[in-house]
């Protein structure tokens, strides 16, 4: 795909991905084609931020595994009080790197 | 979330698990709920501890009464170690293939909405029960 276009997406989208696969996500881009484009740019991606905000009001609730797909685990962590409440408290400093794993995982389904 | 990772997750959860009834039997403080804490009012899950207990003492009926959920989560909490146990000795993934299936099913929107019902039906009973 054009460099440009590359560029601009990883400007804009860069902060959704986790930082080390961005070098190697650019690279996927720029050997895809220009098919590809179209639904890349269709993509919706979870922003972390959010994520960690839905994180620290309903966390115990699993709310934020819901809110980044982990339908498993969010119930799981809903069924035991946001794991004993350990499990709620490890997950506002981990929740923003699963969701950064969830939106990598979904453009390299594509390219 | 990979093989390896899940099995350690669930084996710690059931360790925490078993840790905390320990913890709880020996007398103490039940409410580590932040949900109760902050907002005074009991969350999805709260009565399990003491369901779970009233299980292992054998009253089926108060358990279902205080929390419906005890009895799921004590099904876990005998099932995943040995599940675990047998898939690694086995080398297989039977528990992991598991947990993407009901992930996958629960991506339904009619499962998940169903799911979200009961939780909810059963948070309802439990603010009207005040725990």
């Amino acid at each position: 795909m054009d460099v440009q276009k590359v560029d601009t997406f990883i400007m804009t989208n860069g902060k959704y991905f986790p930082a080390h696969q961005v070098g190697p996500l650019r690279e996927m881009l720029l050997n895809a084609d220009e098919s590809k484009w179209l639904m890349i740019q269709t993509l919706q991606f979870k922003d972390p931020t959010i994520t960690l905000v839905i994180s620290l009001i309903g966390g115990s609730l699993g709310i934020d595994r819901f809110f980044i797909g982990d339908m498993g685990l969010g119930i799981g962590k809903l069924i035991t009080c946001g794991g004993l409440g350990i499990w709620a408290i490890v997950d506002w400093f981990l929740i923003m790197e699963a969701a950064r794993d969830k939106n990598i995982q979904k453009i390299q389904m594509i390219l | 979330m990979n093989r390896q990772k899940l099995y350690i997750f669930l084996a710690m959860g059931c360790i925490a698990g078993y840790v905390w009834l320990v913890c709880v039997g020996t007398g103490g403080d039940y409410t580590i709920c932040f949900f109760k804490r902050m907002l005074g009012i009991p969350c999805p899950a709260c009565g399990s501890t003491r369901a779970v207990s009233e299980l292992l003492h054998g009253n089926l009926m108060a358990s279902l009464h205080i929390n419906p959920n005890g009895i799921l989560l004590l099904l876990m909490m005998f099932i995943f170690p040995v599940w675990i146990v047998a898939d690694v000795l086995m080398k297989a993934d039977s528990l992991y293939r598991f947990y993407l299936w009901i992930d996958k099913k629960l991506k339904y929107k009619k499962v998940f909405v169903t799911v979200l019902f009961i939780i909810i039906l059963n948070w309802t009973w439990n603010i009207y029960k005040g725990l």
